[in-house]
């Protein structure tokens, strides 16, 4: 335990902090005290171990090893070609940002978004109008209420501040583009994305994390979410750093009376990836869908892990998370399914398959339903399952070989998530993704399992 | 030179000898039926004969247009000709009925040298396929086979023979789970593929199928061995009085 500590007070301790400097910002007080407190709670507590609940399933070991340095600020690298194998979603307005840091150059002009629209580089909102940030940031002790957020918290400074006024419907979705890339030595960045959409506003973002091939870097993204009455959110996030690096990513959202929160995550790994995902659904009537999928090969390790509360009555949520895994590859799926007594009327749907398609990966998958309501409607399942050989079969003694019998195996099996992908600019990018994926499997068989 | 000759085929599964030595020629132009009691081998032999994993192969041979059958893998196979209608076709969730169809085709297309099939003509061939088998054409919309009725799994079947034409047909219990109308128009289908190129096995427990597709010769499995062979009239013979003398020979 003392080496862990140690360690960590090494690589996210006092010399990271010296290195990071002076943030902007540092003129409040409460964004400084939130800092601080973050920062005492990664020094003084460390990664957490698997002995944290929480992270049981997912070790940080690989990752406390590294001797983190704050990445190399954005125009330093050279990022020549984008999108870094994820496209920019069809008719999107992209914001690209290089180891965290806006970068305009290569991004699109979002001057005139049109009445009530608003997007600011989250540091110069942190210089010009922090208390802009209250709302979003919420408080430290919320700050500290997990290690993924208090990291970013503890060194936030680069990221976008969105602001949608009542009754706005930005038509044009917003991709954030994220790219990860070392220099000489393993660099972290901590980006922070937020967004407000006042009553009955709406629009959809796609947050994508990819990364340079080189040494290791960790990215560490933060989104906040506040979605006032009747707003609606489209809210897209894929993942596919690159092999060797590693991603802690958060969204934490609030979801007000009649809002809808609709999201889908994509998961291709990095050499790590835990996604974690917060909704609160405070208000009456608001929904949720926190869908997802996974696909893993080699010796990846990927983790979605969820938490939906029920705070208010009349509440929906729908959950289909689904993952494919190849390789010696590590899956771990969390949800946990929250319902608070006053959320009468509940309706929680929440399902996670994994197939295997060899016997070298494994699962963890962890539902958790706690119910305090009496009149709710909840369902849960999980299975994990290799591919079935009697499947094959038929594709086999109907003249097709045992790739293609495979390929559309797993298609078909995670089709059904994907067609709920309601944005269709989207989903045909993730369908490819997907497709794209299997392509580099080969998946074949491995001959007597 | 026969399309089908089976030699002396002895098969086990997980160490139990359950084909004990069967011996079947057949012809392009034939139909051949086998009949007899349950568990006696019928499905085990399509299933060797489609190339299915898990049986062990002890003894015999089985040539297909004078080729060694048991050397190929099972899609190889099918893209030579070879088809198997199952007696329990497989639920495919996820797979649209339509995909999986034709990946076939063009699978056994390009095996042949062709083009993959053009849309509209697929298209226009499943239509053609769909009515003449009385398959409701929104069906090929579904996954392969799930949540269909036991009939409509059957013709499912019988509507990938004749999409892929292949020159050997086995048709495992193809009337079982048909009302007597269904089996009218699945029989015609078959009928209507029957051609001097092609030849077909035909496992069933009812005489009633081979009133419509009648048969050339007819074979009783019994053992794991074919105890008999004759023509059509040795269905109804069996009709009128089961299997048992048969099992009587086969216990002394
Ligand atoms: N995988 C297996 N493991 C163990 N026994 C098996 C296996 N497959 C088949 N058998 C056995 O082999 C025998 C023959 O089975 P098969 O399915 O070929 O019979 P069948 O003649 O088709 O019967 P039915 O008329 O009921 O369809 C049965 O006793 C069956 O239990
Ligand atoms: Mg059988």
């Amino acid at each position: 335990m003392t080496k862990l500590q140690t360690t960590t007070g090494q690589v996210f301790g006092d010399t990271y902090a010296d290195a990071v400097g002076a943030l902007p910002g540092a003129q409040e007080t409460w964004i400084n005290g939130m800092r601080k407190t973050s920062r005492a709670l990664v020094g003084a507590q460390g990664f957490p171990g698997r002995k944290v609940e929480a992270w049981k399933y997912t070790s940080l070991n690989q990752v406390e090893k590294v001797p983190f340095i704050p990445a190399a600020k954005a125009d330093d690298v050279e990022v020549s070609s984008l999108p870094l194998g994820i496209p920019v979603i069809d008719g999107a307005l992209k914001m690209v940002f290089v180891n965290g840091v806006y970068r305009g150059d290569l991004s699109d002009s979002f001057a005139d978004l049109g009445d009530g629209v608003s997007l600011k580089p989250f540091a110069d909102v942190l210089k010009s109008d922090p208390s802009a940030l209250k709302v979003v940031l919420g408080s430290s002790a919320e700050a500290c209420q997990s290690f993924t957020t208090a990291l970013n918290t503890g060194f936030m400074e680069h990221g976008v501040v969105i602001h949608l006024a009542k009754n706005v419907v930005l038509e044009r979705p917003i991709h954030l583009i994220s790219i990860g890339a070392s220099g000489a030595e393993p660099g972290a960045f901590h980006p922070r994305f937020s967004f407000s959409l006042e009553q009955s506003s709406s629009a959809t973002v796609i947050e994508s994390h990819s990364g340079l091939p080189g040494q290791a870097y960790l990215s560490n993204p933060i989104t906040e979410i506040l979605l006032r009455e009747g707003a609606a959110l489209l809210h897209y996030t894929i993942v596919g750093e690159d092999s060797d690096a590693f991603h802690l990513g958060r969204a934490s959202v609030t979801v007000d009376k009649n809002a809808k929160y609709e999201s889908f995550i994509l998961s291709l790994g990095g050499q790590l990836v835990r996604r974690e995902v917060k909704v609160s659904l405070e208000g009456l009537n608001a929904s949720a869908i926190v869908d997802g999928v996974y696909a893993l090969s080699d010796k990846q390790h990927s983790d979605i892990t969820s938490e939906i509360l029920h705070l208010a009555p009349n509440t929906t949520s729908n959950q289909v998370v689904k993952g494919v895994l190849g390789g010696e590859s590590r899956g771990v799926f969390q949800g946990r399914v929250h319902v608070a007594r006053e959320a009468q009327k509940t309706e929680g749907r929440q399902l996670h398959k994994a197939l295997l398609l060899n016997r070298g990966p494994e699962v963890d998958c962890k539902p958790e339903l706690e119910i305090y309501a009496d009149d709710v409607q909840c369902a849960h399942g999980a299975t994990t399952g290799e591919m079935d050989q009697n499947h094959i079969f038929y594709f086999l003694s109907r003249g097709i070989d045992e790739e293609t019998a495979r390929a559309l195996l797993v298609e078909g099996f995670l089709d059904e998530v994907m067609f709920n992908i309601g944005d269709e600019a989207v989903r045909e990018t993730i369908f490819g993704l997907v497709s794209n994926w299997l392509a580099r499997q080969k998946i074949a068989a491995v001959s007597g399992s | 030179m026969p399309l089908i000759e089976i030699k002396n085929l002895h098969v086990s599964v997980q160490g139990k000898e359950i084909l004990k030595g069967i011996d079947l020629n057949m012809n392009g132009g034939e139909v051949h039926a086998i009949m007899g009691p349950n568990g006696t081998g019928k499905s085990t032999l399509s299933y060797v004969l489609a190339g299915r994993e898990g049986y062990e192969i002890t003894e015999g041979s089985v040539l297909f247009d004078g080729v060694d059958l048991l050397k190929m893998e099972a899609d190889e196979r099918a893209r030579a000709g070879l088809f198997l209608a199952f007696q329990y076709p497989m639920e495919i969730p996820g797979v649209a009925t339509a995909t999986f169809l034709k990946t076939a085709l063009n699978a056994k297309r390009r095996a042949q040298g062709q083009d993959e099939i053009d849309a509209m003509e697929f298209l226009n061939l499943i239509k053609a396929k769909t009515a003449e088998l009385e398959i409701p054409y929104e069906m090929i919309k579904r996954p392969l086979n799930v949540g269909f009725s036991g009939g409509e799994k059957k013709r499912a079947e019988v509507l990938q023979m004749s999409l892929l034409e292949p020159r050997v047909a086995i048709l495992d219990e193809t009337d079982s789970g048909l009302d007597i109308d269904a089996l009218k128009v699945v029989s015609r289908g078959v009928n209507s593929l029957r051609s001097e190129a092609r030849a077909f096995l035909i496992i069933t427990h009812y005489q009633r199928l081979l009133t419509y597709i009648v048969p050339d010769f007819v074979h009783v499995l019994v053992g794991g061995r074919i105890v008999e062979s004759g023509d059509k009239s040795l269905a109804e013979l069996l009709e009128a009085e089961g299997y048992a003398r048969f099992e009587e020979n086969e216990a002394a």
